[in-house]
């Protein structure tokens, strides 16, 4: 009854239950925490070139190129189960086939609450294509700024933080770099 | 050393043996069960999976534990973080979708009742990688749901690194396991 086993084992069991415990009202508490920030995504008029693409290696696509502002404060999505949020631009377009298309254009990782005071222009980390070799009768396209907020520990939740109000159209290629 | 342990082992006879063997097996049941049932609900194969591999840092490191759903209603989205396994490649692959591409019905007048009917392709990429995973898709051009096994919807750290090591030093894996079912045929309760 009173080995050094029976303590050990005790002793242990009792840990890892009082772990998982604190482990679940972890995950739990951040349910608590609602924040929905909003902020503001504009997006220059985009310009079209044809380039070499990964994908297919002696094919010329289209590529489109774009500038874009974004002004978020997401420092209340910071709570102290955030490790890090996932920040992402977004391009919705339907294209001349009417194949439904979103494409992540540009990320971020956020790591600090000091860092999610957003206020930067970018332009397109990644190339931004079409599924055929061009962009030619796609409707204008919708862009959002969304993020991914994950834990330190239990669910990971999907939030978005500003769309663009008027969509973009897609221009006529140019035949060479201005 | 053992000579204390066999001469009880000799006293609970053979009958009590047998007993301790059938609830050894009787809680192997109950755990697949519970991986099977969990599966079920998830409508995955594997509803947790341990990450293997440095390419989602710093948001997963090797070792954590993620749990996966695959619901039958949703389609994937851009930002959800999925597990894929290429035909032919046995390591499942834990990497964040960045471009998807929904085919609309193309036979005429016909529409289909769920979004999940049509063709939906798919482009992935590992936060932690400088470019996007066509090399890894096997001459594939592009994922598509059957290669999905599902997408991270929780996270726990640092757990799953105890099947890390008993793939990497498995004289630990057969003693724990041995030691268990030792365990389970001394013990008298």
């Amino acid at each position: 009854m009173h080995t050094t086993y029976a303590r050990i084992n005790n002793v242990t069991a009792f840990l890892s239950s009082c772990t998982m415990v604190l482990l679940a009202a972890i995950a739990l508490s951040s349910l608590v925490f609602t924040a929905n920030p909003k902020g503001e995504i504009i997006v220059s008029p985009m310009q079209i070139y044809a380039g070499n693409t990964r994908r297919y290696m002696n094919k010329k696509q289209d590529v489109a190129f774009l500038n874009f502002n974004l002004t978020a404060d997401l420092k209340p999505l910071f709570n102290w189960n955030t490790k890090q949020l996932f920040l992402y631009v977004q391009a919705e377009y339907t294209n001349a086939q009417g194949i439904q298309n979103e494409a992540v254009i540009w990320d971020k990782i956020i790591r600090t609450k000091e860092e999610a005071d957003l206020s930067l222009t970018g332009r397109n980390k990644y190339l931004f294509r079409n599924l055929g070799s061009s962009f030619k009768n796609a409707q204008p396209a919708h862009f959002s700024l969304k993020y991914n907020v994950m834990p330190y520990v239990g669910l990971l939740t999907y939030g978005e933080a500003a769309r663009t109000g008027v969509p973009i159209p897609f221009p006529e290629k140019r035949s060479e770099v201005a | 050393m053992f000579a204390d342990e066999l001469r009880s082992l000799r006293r609970l006879g053979l009958r009590h043996i047998l007993l301790q063997i059938l609830n050894f097996a009787s809680v192997l049941a109950t755990g697949l069960m519970i991986w099977k049932g969990l599966g079920l609900a998830c409508n995955t194969e594997s509803p947790i999976v341990v990450v293997l591999s440095g390419s989602m840092e710093p948001a997963f490191y090797r070792g954590d534990l993620l749990f996966l759903t695959n619901p039958a209603s949703q389609r994937y989205q851009t930002g959800d973080i999925t597990v894929y396994k290429i035909p032919g490649a046995d390591i499942p692959i834990v990497h964040r979708v960045m471009e998807t591409h929904d085919d609309v019905s193309n036979k005429k007048g016909l529409v289909t009742a769920s979004p999940l009917g049509q063709r939906q392709r798919i482009l992935t990429k590992g936060d932690n990688n400088p470019v996007d995973d066509i090399d890894l898709y096997q001459g594939l051009e592009w994922l598509e749901r059957r290669h999905i096994v599902g997408k991270v919807r929780g996270f726990l750290p640092y757990v799953g690194y105890v099947t890390i090591a008993m793939n990497d030093f498995p004289q630990l894996k057969y003693a724990l396991l041995g030691g268990l079912g030792l365990l389970a045929l001394i013990q008298r309760e």
